[in-house]
């Protein structure tokens, strides 16, 4: 674990330490998440249809073990030659070959991921043959020796004047630092290439076995080229990739360009069946098409990362991931980068390529974007238990995966504990030994939790219907009041509310790759939630991340129709709340005023992307807007509170990108929907996205540089989570109307945006 | 999907093209088709046009509208030529057999590679596309090319290409280049008096 981790450690460390590396990424990526939406909404796509299209496409060609050979039968029948590639090595030996056979002393390449993951310019360069990337990026790269940091940009991390720079010492001429004079230095120096080449190597989009066809998508142009000029054309196809009918690659062409770049297609798309003669004379022209396992074979037997198998190879996945964000292609990637190329990687250059599986922070964001509906999170988890299996974990991950026993304990010594976690030695001493960050400002534990006040004396009826409220941790330990008033609320509509004897919901197994606690857990708290669900009870809760992990992690976890009922059954409170919001016996304050900004939390993208919390301060008389970028605060429940760069570092890394979004937005008052940490006095912005909704106290924020000594901008203040003051009047329903008094705020919103990412 | 009218859809699809960059033309009459032609050659200064893929009867026609320049047929040139001649012309004039309104891609089919290459080597492309030949969406256009490659039979299945605007990338800081490696100008020429062969 040291080795892979800390490794990884330093990696990070330099890329955070020195942005202007990758500073161009994160900009990058938020244009081609919006590109993708102007898209997807002038396409007039519905996603969600669109989405469940594409994978019945994938889904059912990856577990067809028979497309495979109806797709070489066709080639073959078309004049083409097929050869199985079981490993990267026998791919790599027959395009040797080939080569030698033609006495080629070079080739040209389009962009193949696939020859990436083989390795295959490296292979043959070791024989004395060139491999010419003639994509504009993968050639940068190549040029460079570095490899592409990201799938579809593979050169984004080079300014021009670098490239210019680069180019101009190895084209031996002066090249203008300008994009269009690199495009023509570039176009100059590459077309003898083309038109010299015997060999012409391309990797394959799509294959489609009722022809024996293959689809290459391109932008560029250089895929046509290659594809016409040589005398051999080598394609390279992934098993995977095999549809059985034209009309299922229509879709997988639109999701590619869609998710990848925003375009609604390719440029240029080839619909590649065979060779054909130029002025009517076939030339001996051949067609060759290297069919790759190289372990997809096993991945389709495995119940898990099969999924992966599913991938399409858009990008849309590293597009908003933060932490990739961040760090970039080569700290967040071996040969295949991103999310997805963690489950790849593991699969198909092996575990110990993998480390960067600790990167991922759980905020989910990959699964929601990803147009074939890959549980990547999931998959993550599984590399990461497989790491920790083989390299141990880390004290820090074990603490958090202990929070219920800690926060039990805490409990129980609060508030002697809360002055003890507050600051002072025992953070240093935390930090020391158990790896939590000191920085970061531990939740105040109370020693009356939400059961005790509780005691299941719900005093309302079941004219509306039953409820079970799940409180998790925070709820229970930490803010019971927050507890309470969701109760109370669910009362007043009519529910009768219990809390049923669960225990927490576990994110932290899942985070850190402990799958089989988090399976034992979801398991223990189905046997009490499943009843309920038969008894007509919906299960309710304050705390999205719990939410997310009974419909979204729980079935995946514990399979069968418990969990998929529970499931069904279980809602986030706001969600829950929004269609009785009319009939709501509170009275928004006259007074509130201020503009909430919102910060959307991850794990409700999944669930209702923060909606129904936003018309919830609407309702309260705030103004609202969700201030985003696009991607996850950072922390992300426990992983910016371990120390260190893959914790602590890398959290804030991620989490100044939101926060100077805050400082530029006009609002007043900062607000989400999970549990909170308190901000730090000293570090204000530390703790400021994990903040309760209910309670909206207003609290300056000081002045005061940032790491970096830039004086920092002040930030709004941040709401807090006692819930709104809920005051008692006497009134018209049965006397006890409720005046629901948030502090602070006239509101007026625009919730458009709020989907935006997901 | 919503059904269009014709003219919708000629709308539609040109609208696109012109968000792509690509350069659209609309011409009535076989006598605007040949001067059309001319003037997108002249204005792009160009000398060397190769032209592949044309019905035949369109053969004459592109003939005397380049008269006075090189103009090179590649089905008539010797296979082994073929490249260079591509290489060294500054057009290419090529056909499509349709094209789909509501992304603005033109669909080539090539039962012959002097297609591709008189498309994909010279800076400037100027493809010639019956009106009426356009289909509404992208899975409209991949059954229909489908259906093409599924009735050839093996052996003599022809290259489909859907072509969305001139040759791009963004590899570059993500700015928007075109002419990377195939043309800086795509123009599409929509024949309203051809009915088609």
């Amino acid at each position: 674990m040291r080795t892979g981790r800390s490794r990884l450690a330093a990696k990070v460390r330099q890329s955070i330490e020195e942005p202007e590396r990758i500073g161009k990424l994160w900009e990058a990526m938020d244009r081609a998440r919006a590109a993708r939406t102007t898209t997807i909404e002038k396409a007039g796509l519905d996603l969600p249809v669109f989405r469940e299209q594409v994978r019945s496409i994938k889904e059912t060609a990856v577990q067809d073990p028979t497309i495979a050979e109806a797709f070489a039968e066709a080639v073959r029948a078309n004049g083409g030659h097929v050869f199985f590639a079981s490993t990267g090595p026998e791919a790599v030996r027959y395009i040797l070959d080939l080569c030698r056979a033609e006495k080629a002393e070079f080739l040209v390449k389009s962009k193949s991921l696939t020859s990436e993951e083989i390795e295959m310019n490296q292979g043959l360069e070791a024989e004395g043959i060139r491999a010419i990337e003639t994509d504009l990026g993968e050639l940068l790269c190549q040029v460079a020796g570095e490899k592409p940091s990201h799938l579809v940009m593979p050169a984004i991390h080079m300014t021009s004047e670098r490239i210019a720079r680069m180019l101009t010492e190895v084209y031996k001429e002066p090249i203008a630092p300008e994009p269009s004079s690199i495009l023509s230095a570039v176009r100059a120096r590459l077309r003898p290439m083309f038109l010299a080449a015997n060999v012409g190597v391309t990797g394959a989009n799509i294959g489609v076995a009722e022809t024996g066809s293959i689809v290459v998508e391109t932008n560029e142009g250089n895929g046509r080229l290659v594809s016409s000029v040589p005398r051999i054309h080598i394609a390279l196809i992934g098993l995977e990739k095999i549809v059985r009918r034209w009309e299922d690659a229509a879709d997988l062409v639109r999701g590619h360009a869609i998710s990848a770049t925003g375009q609604r297609m390719t440029v240029y798309v080839s619909l590649i069946s065979q060779r054909q003669a130029v002025a009517g004379d076939p030339m001996g022209r051949e067609f060759h098409v290297i069919i790759l396992d190289n372990g997809r074979t096993r991945m389709r037997a495995d119940p898990i990362f099969k999924d992966a198998l599913n991938c399409i190879r858009c990008g849309a996945c590293m597009n908003i991931c933060p932490t990739y964000g961040v760090t970039g292609g080569h700290v967040f990637g071996h040969i295949y980068p991103g999310p997805i190329g963690i489950p790849w990687t593991a699969n198909v250059h092996g575990l110990e390529e993998a480390s960067f599986a600790h990167l991922c922070v759980s905020c989910g964001l990959c699964h929601e974007i990803c147009p074939v509906d890959i549980d990547i999170p999931f998959m993550i988890a599984k590399v990461k238990e497989q790491d920790v299996e083989a390299h141990g974990q880390p004290t820090a991950e074990r603490f958090f995966m202990a929070s219920e026993a800690f926060a039990k304990l805490a409990s129980l010594a609060a508030p002697l504990a809360n002055g003890f976690l507050e600051r002072g030695p025992m953070r240093l001493l935390m930090e020391w030994t158990l790896g939590v960050d000191r920085r970061r400002t531990l939740p105040a534990f109370t020693h009356r939790t939400l059961r005790s006040r509780f005691r299941n004396k719900s005093g309302g009826s079941e004219r509306a219907g039953k409820v079970a409220f799940f409180p998790d941790l925070y709820a229970e330990y930490n803010n019971p009041d927050l507890g309470l008033r969701a109760i109370e609320i669910l009362e007043r509509l009519g529910y009768s509310v219990m809390i049923p004897d669960v225990r927490w919901s576990g994110m932290p197994y899942v985070s850190y790759g402990q799958l089989g606690k988090a399976s034992k857990l979801a398991a223990a708290n189905l046997r009490v939630l499943a009843p309920l669900v038969d008894q007509g009870y919906d299960i309710v809760s304050t705390e999205p991340t719990a939410v997310y992990m009974l419909r979204k992690v729980y079935p995946k976890l514990q399979e069968g129709d418990r969990a998929a009922q529970v499931a069904d059954h279980s809602r986030g409170f706001f969600e829950f709340i929004e269609r009785d919001l009319s009939r709501l016996p509170l009275r928004p304050d006259r007074d509130a005023a201020g503009t909430v900004g919102f910060h959307i939390p991850c794990h409700d993208r999944a669930l209702s992307s923060g909606v129904p919390a936003m018309r919830f301060l609407e309702w309260a008389g705030y103004r609202v807007r969700p201030v985003e970028t696009g991607t996850c605060c950072g922390i992300a429940g426990t992983y910016g509170m371990k120390s260190g760069w893959l914790g602590y570092e890398l959290s804030m890394a991620v989490g100044e990108k939101l926060f100077d979004q805050f400082r530029a937005s006009d609002c007043t008052l900062i607000s989400t929907e999970s549990s909170r940490h308190e901000p730090d006095r000293d570090r204000p912005d530390t703790g400021l996205i994990t903040t309760g909704l209910l309670r909206l106290p207003r609290r300056e924020v000081s002045r005061r540089p940032d790491t970096r000594g830039r004086p920092r901008a002040a930030l709004p203040s941040v709401a807090g989570s006692r819930g709104p003051v809920l005051r008692r009047r006497r009134g018209r329903r049965r006397g006890r109307a409720l005046r629901c008094r948030p502090p602070a705020g006239r509101c007026q919103t625009k919730l458009g945006s709020a989907k935006r990412s997901t | 999907m919503v059904i269009l009218s014709e003219q919708k859809r000629t709308d539609q699809f040109v609208a696109a093209l012109r968000e792509l960059r690509a350069e659209p033309h609309s011409v009535a009459t076989r006598d605007a088709t040949r001067s059309t032609l001319r003037s997108i050659v002249d204005g792009h200064r160009s000398h060397r046009v190769v032209v592949a893929n044309l019905p035949s009867e369109f053969r004459t026609l592109v003939g005397a509208a380049l008269e006075g320049l090189s103009v090179q047929f590649l089905e008539d040139l010797p296979p082994k030529e073929v490249v260079a001649a591509c290489a060294a012309a500054e057009v290419g004039v090529t056909w499509a057999d349709f094209a789909i309104a509501d992304d603005g891609a033109v669909v080539e089919v090539a039962h012959d590679d002097a297609a591709r290459l008189a498309a994909s080597l010279p800076i400037v492309h100027v493809i010639l596309l019956p009106a009426g030949r356009l289909v509404q969406d992208v899975r409209e256009a991949m059954a229909r090319a489908g259906r093409i490659l599924r009735e050839s039979g093996p052996a003599v299945r022809p290259t489909i290409t859907f072509i969305s605007g001139p040759s791009r990338t963004g590899d570059i800081e993500m700015r928007l280049l075109y002419g990377v490696h195939g043309p800086h100008s795509l123009h599409v020429l929509l024949l309203d008096w051809y009915e088609g062969r």
